[in-house]
């Protein structure tokens, strides 16, 4: 089980493609930094992402910019400690830049 | 018409507010607009999203929210904003900070706004 952690916008097609093209069932993605752009409603990119590979982004990057209203219901959120907890329940975890 | 109004700026953000290349393009705004020079501000791509309200100071985006400076061009004789159309409906934003009196640019109106400002920036 392997926790992706993506930090580029949509924009950046090619962090993303390199993180999709890689995910397996039961992989965890997690939003940080501008990745968390990727967690909104109007983002195309996280409804071609299959239904069992949970999605997670940090809480203090959605708040620094204004997100909060237009996150995907799809997104657990969560806060520095739950990014630990996620590196410790998964076996590897890879930075998509 | 001044050497000043004859070269008008044209500063494009296209990059999203957390980008140091963001404040930098805006400190340069307002330091060229302190001069009068005649600024116009445009944001397209990621650049749209300085425009989102309620962004919050953090650790990693360091100083004052963009969108806080953003509420103060008018002070600085910056009224030409604009905002690509097309970013906006690509990233379904709706709602801009209501302090920034930003217009609605087409795709066409880009073009315009490129060929009638003889400086252009872009970050």
């Amino acid at each position: 089980m392997l926790l992706h952690i993506l930090n580029k916008s949509p924009e950046h097609e090619a962090a993303l493609s390199k993180c999709f093209h890689t995910l397996s069932k039961g992989d965890k993605i997690l939003f940080i930094e501008d990745g968390v752009y990727c967690a909104l409603t109007s983002a195309h990119t996280i409804n071609a992402i299959a239904p069992d590979i949970d999605l997670f982004a940090l809480e203090p990057d959605i708040t620094a910019r204004g997100l909060t209203p237009h996150l995907s219901p799809r997104i657990k959120v969560i806060d520095f400690d739950g990014f630990v907890m996620l590196t410790e329940t998964c076996t590897t975890s890879v930075s998509w830049i | 018409m001044t050497a000043a109004a004859a070269n008008p700026l044209l500063m494009i953000f296209s990059r999203a507010p957390s980008s140091t290349l963001t404040r930098d393009i805006l400190d340069a705004s307002l330091a060229a607009a302190a001069f009068e020079l005649p600024t116009t501000l445009l944001f397209i791509d990621d650049g749209v999203y300085s425009l989102l309200p309620d962004q919050q100071p953090s650790s990693q985006c360091a100083g004052t929210p963009l969108s806080d400076t953003l509420g103060a061009l008018a002070i600085y004789g910056i009224d030409h904003v604009f905002v690509s159309q097309e970013a906006l409906q690509k990233r379904g934003m709706t709602e801009l900070n209501p302090c920034i009196c930003a217009k609605i640019a087409t795709r066409e109106d880009i073009t315009s706004l490129i060929h009638t400002h003889s400086r252009i920036i872009t970050i």
